[in-house]
């Protein structure tokens, strides 16, 4: 799989002993932040499809649904220092944790500064309270693009990290699945659903979701994750950027549907819907459903997701 | 007597075996609470290990070693990790070394626990592998006869297990469902009891066969 994304993508290779991390084939810059991320496989475009001008230098990639290994964490941290020091802004899950803590120690060894960032915007996965507990899902990509965008613009190791925790702070997600997907050599699919069965707030590995009930209009499911969204809405905030996912199997067509319901409910809430995202984002292999994840915006947050950007699956001029 | 490469290889080896038919009940027993491929990952990582050649290793310490680096390049999960962190530990501890005592069997296991916690920042009692090991560690501590310390290894896993099955997980991604967890085991803690067992040559229901 690798090999076909840096065959089909020229600015992509290959790194590392063994060859389980992705850099951007242009020589890293000297006294730029590096911006490196990673996690399992079985997502894509996320993780290493997001290495790009503007975007991620490298990413450690694991096998499906695993974090990446210590090595890959430790090739991509080196791929990405160029002197200034590397941020590692991946989603908040155990393996990935430990493997970038360790890789980051012997980072220290090498005199390289790292900073940590965590994707945390599944709202399924716990309360405001413990915001900081929740899991990394399909909004991690707008941290992806307004770190990356400050450190191309010389921004230093702590305003990197800066931007992308406060970008993380403004994201939230919610995903709705219609059918499982199916690690490959397993028995069977990772869970069952009906036919006539939706799950909200499933996970992007198919964690259990918050409920689960008889299918129900598009329309109604939207309204419901707006909602539930909008709940948590910084105050004051009044343009937003929305990204409709699909997590693997749902088409163009279905998540224009669920954009069109969104769309309209944000504008209701008084909000001016800016750069809206609609596609394969974020999937999980093949899974059924989509996940809506709104990024609130302030001045820089905007104005960063705005720079030019060029990545195998994400492109701003 | 005394624990050897030997020894090393011979449960390796066991757990290696039991792996055939474990992968499916460990991946059904995670994906009640989480991605559901422990048992994938794991069948990975002990193949990874049966082919280390740790009986060629100059010493014990140098066999785990071996081992948490070919793990290393193996896996990432979290699991996976923790047992890397096991290997490491063991190494550390072992290092230079043909032979340890059973005797230090029990201080080594409390060591690994230690080590786990600190790379998970997990705590003792959240229904995790963490009080899997804990248990191990009290079981085995102050014994030097290995068919004893295997009774008493197989005994305090289903100990745990049923101590822990009725409680929820506090820790991982059961946590955010942790009243679904209520009744179930927990994968990590029930990999390490089904992998114990296999080890001590018992069967599920705790029949000792060595």
């Amino acid at each position: 799989m690798l090999d076909g994304l840096c065959l089909a993508h020229p600015g992509l290779v290959r790194i590392g002993e063994d060859r389980r991390a992705i850099a951007r084939a242009t020589p890293m810059a000297q006294g730029k932040v590096g911006l490196v991320s990673g996690g399992g496989s079985g997502h894509l475009p996320l993780f290493t499809g997001y290495v790009g001008e503007g975007l991620l230098d490298a990413c450690a990639i694991g096998n499906v649904f695993e974090g990446p290994t210590i090595n890959a964490c430790q090739d991509a941290i080196a791929a990405a220092n160029g002197g200034a020091g590397v941020l590692c802004l991946f989603g908040n899950y155990g393996g990935d944790k430990m493997n970038f803590e360790m890789a980051s120690e012997f980072a220290a060894m090498d005199n390289v500064e790292t900073r940590t960032v965590l994707g945390t915007d599944d709202i399924a996965s716990a309360s405001p309270q413990e915001a900081h507990k929740r899991r990394g899902v399909a909004g991690l990509i707008y941290a992806y693009k307004t770190a990356g965008a400050l450190a191309a613009q010389g921004g230093d190791l702590d305003a990197v990290a800066a931007i992308a925790q406060k970008t993380v702070d403004r994201t939230r997600t919610i995903g709705v699945a219609l059918s499982s997907c199916q690690i490959p050599g397993a028995a069977g699919p990772n869970f069952t659903i009906a036919h006539d069965e939706i799950e909200m707030g499933m996970g992007i590995h198919g964690e259990p979701g918050i409920w689960r009930k008889k299918i129900r209009p598009a329309d109604e499911l939207v309204d419901e994750m707006i909602a539930m969204l909008l709940a948590e809405r910084p105050q004051g905030t009044r343009r937003v950027s929305v990204l409709v996912n699909s997590l693997g199997s749902t088409p163009f067509e279905e998540l224009f549907i669920l954009y069109r319901r969104a769309a309209r409910q944000l504008h209701a809430a008084g909000l001016a819907v800016v750069r809206p995202l609609v596609g394969p984002y974020v999937t999980s292999m093949e899974m059924g459903g989509a996940s809506i994840s709104l990024c609130f915006l302030d001045e820089e947050i905007e104005a960063l997701l705005a720079a030019p950007a060029d990545c195998p699956f994400w492109r701003v001029d | 007597m005394a624990i050897t490469q030997e020894t090393l290889a011979t449960a390796l080896d066991r757990a290696h075996a039991r792996m055939a038919s474990l992968t499916d009940t460990l991946n059904a027993a995670d994906a009640k609470l989480g991605d559901g491929d422990t048992g994938t990952m794991l069948a990975r990582l002990i193949a990874t290990f049966a082919a280390v050649d740790v009986r060629s290793a100059p010493d014990l310490g140098a066999a785990f070693m071996a081992l948490a680096k070919a793990g290393a390049a193996s896996t990432g999960s979290s699991l996976g990790t923790l047992v890397i962190t096991a290997m490491m530990t063991a190494g550390k501890a072992s290092a230079g070394q043909r032979s340890i005592g059973w005797d230090r069997l029990g201080a080594l296991l409390a060591s690994i626990r230690f080590a786990a916690m600190a790379r998970g920042k997990a705590e003792l009692g959240a229904k995790t592998i963490i009080d899997g090991l804990d248990a191990l560690a009290s079981a085995t501590e102050g014994k030097d006869d290995p068919r004893a310390i295997a009774i008493a290894a197989g005994d305090a896993m289903r100990a745990v297990l049923d101590q822990f099955r009725p409680r929820p997980c506090t820790m991982g991604r059961a946590r955010i469902f942790a009243e679904k967890s209520i009744g179930l085991d927990d994968p990590g803690m029930l990999a390490l009891a089904e992998l114990v067992w296999a080890i001590a040559g018992q069967h599920h229901a705790g029949t000792t066969l060595a």
